[in-house]
């Protein structure tokens, strides 16, 4: 062993003092910029206290610094008691304020700051409403549901408030219905007693017209909310009958 | 590559088995160098040769034998140079402490925020949920998920059991636009409906989850309060836990405008809103949900609602037979198909 | 080294040094080829282009350029991956029956086995970095993090020690030294049973796809690494024995250890497919049944029973099977036979897994199954790959000296060396175009001998 140690020895020691100044010169810068490289990146790897560390902990803060976009709903109320208790009250109540405004966050910082320009709030269209309450296999009966194509779905807001959820009252039509020509004859853009800016714009045949304005629509139906039988039996519903223009 | 020009007698006879030139039969074992023209060393190892050792002249194997010093010094150098270096790394962690020890307190995540003593707990109750796709909208929107519908850390699917008993699952862009009125699932129209129910799905923070354990870099890890999160600097993105998840929730984050972690190409999945549980607030998912289908809460905190309301109703997980220890519960109809 | 007339001399060798020098070689060396020889490297030339725009194309984080989904995240490239890897086990676990327990038999062309080898492992590292979205992070995040949960990690450990075995083991073929090699094919045999193992255990370990589940995938991973390596060397001793390269003498002894090899891992292969299948057909874990279904009756089928079964095991059984087809020709035929089924069953186990998700894949359904179609990028990829082991094995069989046993100098640079001990008394069995194959390299004797 020893032998064969001191002829390895005798095959690799320098040969002169300036193979020796160059061997132990290499030896020690190469041992230095190892260490450096090993802790370098150890340190990198491990110390929690550097910002591009892969520590966990640094890993975990980062996921908790991001930034959120909705605010907690209970922060609401603190501004818009109003609406706050009007929802409170209604079959509305318990819903976010934010599942139809969208995320509110910004908002509550501008208002936070006093700013209370472009602290504007997203106001829901007919498809936020449409999300819940179309008749839909598998929704639960206790949601109130309609099918789009037999409900003047336009514009749900015209006719009806989410924050109470009452509809607007269509008016009852008060003449009789039998033997007249089609609505749009006097209720037309040009008849002598137009529709208002609530109503659509385009063409309505008497049935559309009927939807809302017969005798018996409007808030009593809803007052009275009858699960539809189709949704908990989870088949299609049925059309609903066309309304006779015949006012019962 | 040393200078044929220098000259031999510097070289010293190694030990090294050297056949001979032109005698490919010699013994390999045997030294077969001598020192004729370098006689003072020839006689330094003279007397360890054997005595039949073949005698070639030094200049026939010189190249051999400068190539043997030089590549034995580079071992030797580079051998002692990575031993300081190792021993000199270890110096220099003792003088500057940069790495975390076990009495160190780690700077909290979020100030007032001890992670130690949560428990966080997710219920999801599938006899509540309308359907209408607003979580998987909010959780894009908090979150910066990938806009494509392919990519989604929560999403809501809809389990309808036809009269013939048949399930047919759908989820038309994971729900993030509602559902229409009847199953697109391919194969169910036409039947009747028996039953149906929907199901939002989220990662469900296993206690014992295969993600981690299967992940070659130790990129996906498990913080104290018991979420599985993903470290996007580590993750090579080799698909791995997205493979290996068998509740679906991870994906690798497409490039693009959304990336969640600013990083593309890495390993994604629900985070149940860290930056939001760790603030005190709700995730956004169930600050949206109309229904109160989802619920959160900390199972360890006596006063919160998720123990009476969620736990004592008899929530479990779905899937149980996975043994992952999932920490989202489910309640209703997705418990009796599961 | 010095340079002379545009030309580099290092020890003896003679390497061109200016553009123009470089020009007229390569010129020098083209002109020297037979037409059919041109044909090839240009083909594989062309594969590689093809590879190298695709790899581009798949080196950015993050870009869809593959045709897989969060429902089916490995696709083509895995499947490229593995068989790449388990075949380079093979290599190793057939060469070791000569150099590991001393069956002479087996012996011959070791050479070919290892160089085979340490080119399908760097092919599989190429294809497996290519399908990372970050290959580099691995280095440093498998090394310094040590994840003994993961199959994964154990698998890079093996398969990263297996290259530096390799390594060592080719080096010391090479440059003779028989102690070491012989450590060398120790350890590569032994690893390349662990290797494969460990790639069995990543799909094994997956509780979540039910097809790759359980102990049997580790075991079915070695058959087919086994049937794998022990094909190639068929194909490359057809090739051998048909182009009458260095040493092709002994190809015929060699052909026939692989006919005998190769029936019986085909053999195992087909008794193992036979009880997945029973298995998976019986089964009532969780999706275990349609996906076994899928492949064996679902729009899977005609590769499994045309390509798998058919063509993969039954025909190259037969051909080993029938005496009168005992040739060189048809044990080739049967090889690439068998590897071609190789691949085909990586492709429908990777596959076949992932078809019948059993559940929702980060939001999508896949009813009744997931749809995928490898993209262009994948297979450009793949057609790269294996241009890519093709070329260089053509190479280092055109410049490297394949005969058994002529470098018996100490010289760790064999490329370097001029050849002139007794390469012609290796050429084996008067092979009139082996000598000139090793001495059309890049050091041509006239030109280093020209040189003082």
């Amino acid at each position: 062993m020893r032998t064969r140690a001191r002829r390895f020895w005798a095959s690799v020691r320098p040969r002169s003092r300036r193979g020796w100044l160059i061997g132990t010169t290499g030896v020690l810068v190469g041992a230095a910029v190892i260490a450096v490289a090993i802790f370098a990146s150890a340190a990198m790897a491990w110390s929690p206290y550097l910002d591009f560390a892969l520590h966990r902990d640094s890993n975990a803060k980062q996921w908790a610094a991001l930034d959120m976009s909705f605010a907690a709903s209970s922060d609401c109320v603190a501004c818009h008691l109003t609406e706050a208790s009007r929802l409170a009250s209604h079959t509305h109540a318990g819903i976010g304020c934010q599942s139809c405004h969208g995320p509110m966050l910004a908002h509550e910082d501008a208002a936070k700051r006093g700013i209370t320009t472009g602290a504007a709030i997203a106001m829901p269209t007919d498809a936020v409403c449409i999300r819940c309450h179309e008749a839909t296999e598998g929704r639960p009966a206790t949601i109130q549901t309609i099918v789009p194509a037999n409900h003047y779905v336009s514009q749900c807001l015209q006719c009806h408030d989410p924050h109470t959820t009452w509809a607007l009252h269509p008016p009852v039509v008060s003449h009789p219905l039998a033997n007249l020509p089609p609505c749009l004859t006097c209720h037309g853009p040009d008849g002598f007693k137009a529709r208002n800016e609530r109503h659509p714009s385009g063409p309505l045949t008497d049935n559309e017209c009927l939807q809302c304005h017969q005798a018996g629509r409007g808030p009593q139906q809803l007052t009275l909310p009858t699960p539809q039988p189709t949704v908990s039996g989870g088949a299609v519903p049925s059309p609903q009958p066309s309304p006779s223009k015949v006012a019962p | 590559m040393t200078e044929p020009s220098e000259p031999l007698d510097r070289l010293e006879p190694l030990d090294q088995p050297q056949p001979a030139v032109g005698e490919p039969s010699a013994p390999p074992a045997e030294p077969a160098v001598a020192g004729a023209t370098a006689p003072g060393r020839a006689a330094a190892t003279a007397g360890e040769a054997p005595a039949d050792a073949v005698l070639v002249p030094l200049e026939a194997i010189a190249p051999a034998i400068r190539q043997a010093s030089l590549s034995r010094r580079a071992f030797l150098g580079f051998g002692l140079a990575l031993a300081g270096g190792v021993a000199g790394a270890a110096v220099l962690g003792q003088l500057f402490p940069v790495f975390a020890s076990a009495g160190d307190q780690v700077s909290p995540l979020v100030p007032n925020y001890d992670p130690a003593t949560k428990a966080w707990t997710f219920v999801v109750d599938t006899s509540k949920c309308i359907g209408c796709g607003l979580c998987v909208v909010a959780c894009k929107e908090e979150n910066h998920v990938p806009e494509s519908a392919a990519f989604t850390r929560t999403w809501v699917e809809r389990h309808v059991t036809m009269t013939d008993g048949t399930v047919y699952v759908d989820s038309p862009d994971a729900g993030i636009n509602g559902f229409p009125p009847t199953s697109t699932a391919p194969g169910a129209g036409g039947k009747t409906v028996k039953s149906a129910y929907f199901q939002p799905r989220l990662c469900m923070q296993c206690a014992d989850s295969p993600c981690t354990s299967v992940c070659p870099v130790s990129a996906t890890y498990t913080t104290q309060d018991g979420i599985v999160l993903v470290d996007a600097r580590r993750c090579i993105g080799c698909g791995y836990c997205v493979v290996a998840c068998p509740y679906g929730a991870r994906y690798i984050t497409p490039a693009g405008e959304d990336t969640p972690a600013g990083t593309p190409g890495v390993a994604d999945k629900c985070t149940w809103c860290y930056q939001r549980i760790s603030k005190g607030q709700q995730p956004a998912c169930v600050e949206i949900c109309p229904v109160g289908a989802r619920r959160f809460g900390n199972a360890n905190d006596p006063n919160d609602d998720i123990r009476t309301a969620a736990l004592a109703a008899g929530a479990r997980p779905l899937h149980p037979e996975y043994g992952t220890q999932p920490r989202a519960l489910y309640l209703g109809p997705a418990l009796q198909e599961s | 080294m010095q340079v002379v007339d545009s030309t580099l001399h290092v020890g003896r060798l003679a390497l061109p040094a200016s553009p123009r020098a470089i020009r007229a070689a390569l010129a020098r060396e083209v002109s020297a080829m037979p037409l059919a020889t041109r044909v090839w490297y240009a083909l594989l030339l062309a594969g590689l282009a093809i590879g190298a725009v695709t790899a581009i194309l798949a080196l950015p984080p993050g870009w869809e350029v593959m045709g897989t989904s969060p429902s089916i995240e490995w696709g083509m490239l895995i499947v490229g991956y593995v068989f790449f890897a388990i075949m380079t086990s093979g290599l190793c676990l057939a060469s070791s029956l000569g150099t590991v327990f001393g069956i002479e038999r087996f012996l011959p062309l070791e050479k070919r086995h290892a160089i085979l080898a340490i080119l399908s492992l760097s092919t599989a590292f190429g294809v497996i970095a290519l399908e990372l979205q970050y290959p580099v992070r691995m280095v440093f995040g498998a090394v310094l993090v040590i994840s003994p949960s993961s199959p994964m990690w154990w698998m890079g450990v093996f398969y990263g020690g297996y290259l530096v075995v390799l390594i060592v083991e080719v080096w010391t073929l090479f440059t003779n030294h028989p102690v070491i090699h012989k450590y060398a094919c120790t350890g590569a045999a032994m690893i390349g049973i662990a290797a494969p193992t460990t790639l069995g255990a990543v799909f094994g370990m997956v509780a979540a796809k039910p097809l790759w589940a359980g102990v049997f995938t580790p075991i079915l991973m070695v058959a087919s690494a086994f049937v794998g390596g022990v094909s190639l060397l068929g194909i490359v001793f057809w090739a051998v024995s048909r182009f009458r390269l260095a040493d092709w003498g002994r190809s015929g002894v060699a052909l026939g250890s692989v006919r005998l090899l190769l029936a019986g891992g085909l053999l195992v292969v087909a008794a193992l497919l036979a009880r997945q299948v029973a298995d998976g057909l019986t089964s009532d874990v969780a999706g275990f049944r349609p996906s076994t279904l899928a492949m064996v009756a679902g729009p899977l089928a005609p590769a499994f029973w045309g390509l798998r079964v058919a063509a993969g095991l039954v025909a190259p059984l037969a051909i080993l099977a029938l005496p009168r087809l005992r040739t060189v020709g048809f044990t080739g035929l049967a090889s690439g036979l068998a590897l071609l089924g190789i691949f085909v069953d990586r492709s429908l186990f990777v596959v076949a897994g992932e078809f019948v998700p059993r559940t929702t894949m980060a939001g999508t359904v896949a009813y009744p199954y997931v749809a995928y179609t490898p993209s262009l990028v994948e297979i450009g990829i793949l057609v790269g790959a294996a241009s890519f082991m093709a070329m260089a094995y053509s190479l280092c069989e055109r410049y490297l000296p394949m005969g058994e046993g002529d470098v018996h100098l100490f010289w760790p640079w064999p490329w370097l060396r001029h050849h002139e001990h007794g390469e012609e008394a290796d050429a084996g069995g008067g092979a009139p175009e082996a000598p000139a194959a090793a001495e059309s390299g890049l050091a041509p004797a006239a030109a280093a001998e020209a040189v003082p």
